[in-house]
């Protein structure tokens, strides 16, 4: 599976930074078969996900870092927010699931 | 003497290596509670006897009846108390734990996403405050046809 990019969004509004964040993934359980061949699809969910803030001065700072099980919907969306962050800084989502396959994205936050 | 510095060597990286082995165990996949079956044991891998106060400060805003029983969106909201970690659990998923979020410094203490659920049941949150405490909330979801948890 090539890495599929992640869909990130971060705006600045009133001293605070809104991130929504969407990563384009399958987050097969193990449990379900495909459609037309009846065949198990065996599991393949991300189960790693962390998302940085890349501040002016270079410093990174940790956001969130999540231990993700196969419950977590297709395609994960999460939307969240902090105090501080200012437009021109970056935000930074990576992700690692069980096959080992890593990918991540980034934005600049808007005002 | 070599021995000797070595000793001391030794004794000046112990607090460090032990700084690091703490803070691994503490921050660690929770590998016990994903390999639970069920909520009671879930919560019980991930928090042992820790009492959970049932607190409104904590909510849940969900949907009562979920038209997707594969994209449930869920809200968690801990009205500004200080969250260090939010868990959440799905009552009658195969995997009931559906994830464990560490919240940085300055993040405000909600998150929004989707989950997916394999039958009506509870949906749980415990959120783990700096001071040690742990909150607890859950709500209703009914599903048609259940998804894959």
């Amino acid at each position: 599976m090539s890495p599929d990019p992640v869909r990130i969004e971060a705006r600045f509004l009133d001293g605070r930074t809104e991130v929504r964040l969407l990563i384009r993934h399958p987050m097969h359980t193990g449990r379900e078969r495909d459609p037309d061949s009846g065949a198990p699809i065996p599991a393949l969910y991300i189960d790693t996900l962390i998302v940085e803030r890349i501040a002016a001065d270079g410093r990174t700072h940790e956001l969130l870092q999540a231990d993700f099980g196969p419950g977590i919907a297709r395609n994960p969306f999460h939307h969240f927010a902090f105090g501080g962050g200012a437009p021109g800084e970056t935000v930074r989502v990576r992700w690692r699931d069980t096959g080992g396959n890593e990918a991540s994205g980034e934005t600049v936050i808007t005002a | 003497m070599a021995s000797r510095r070595r000793l001391l060597a030794w004794l000046a990286a112990l607090p460090a290596a032990w700084l690091a082995a703490r803070a691994a165990a503490r921050e660690g996949r929770p590998l016990t509670a994903f390999a639970a079956t069920s909520l009671e044991d879930a919560l019980r891998a991930q928090y042992g006897d820790r009492p959970r106060l049932r607190d409104a400060a904590l909510r849940i805003e969900a949907p009562q009846s979920a038209d997707n029983a594969a994209q449930v969106p869920l809200r968690i909201d801990a009205r500004s108390r200080p969250v260090l970690a939010l868990t959440l659990f799905a009552e009658h998923n195969p995997v009931p734990l559906l994830g464990r979020w560490r919240f940085g410094e300055g993040v405000e203490a909600w998150l929004a996403l989707r989950i997916k659920l394999a039958a009506s049941g509870r949906v749980c949150a415990v959120a783990e405050l700096a001071d040690g405490a742990l909150l607890y909330a859950e709500t209703r979801v009914e599903v048609g046809t259940g998804a894959c948890g």
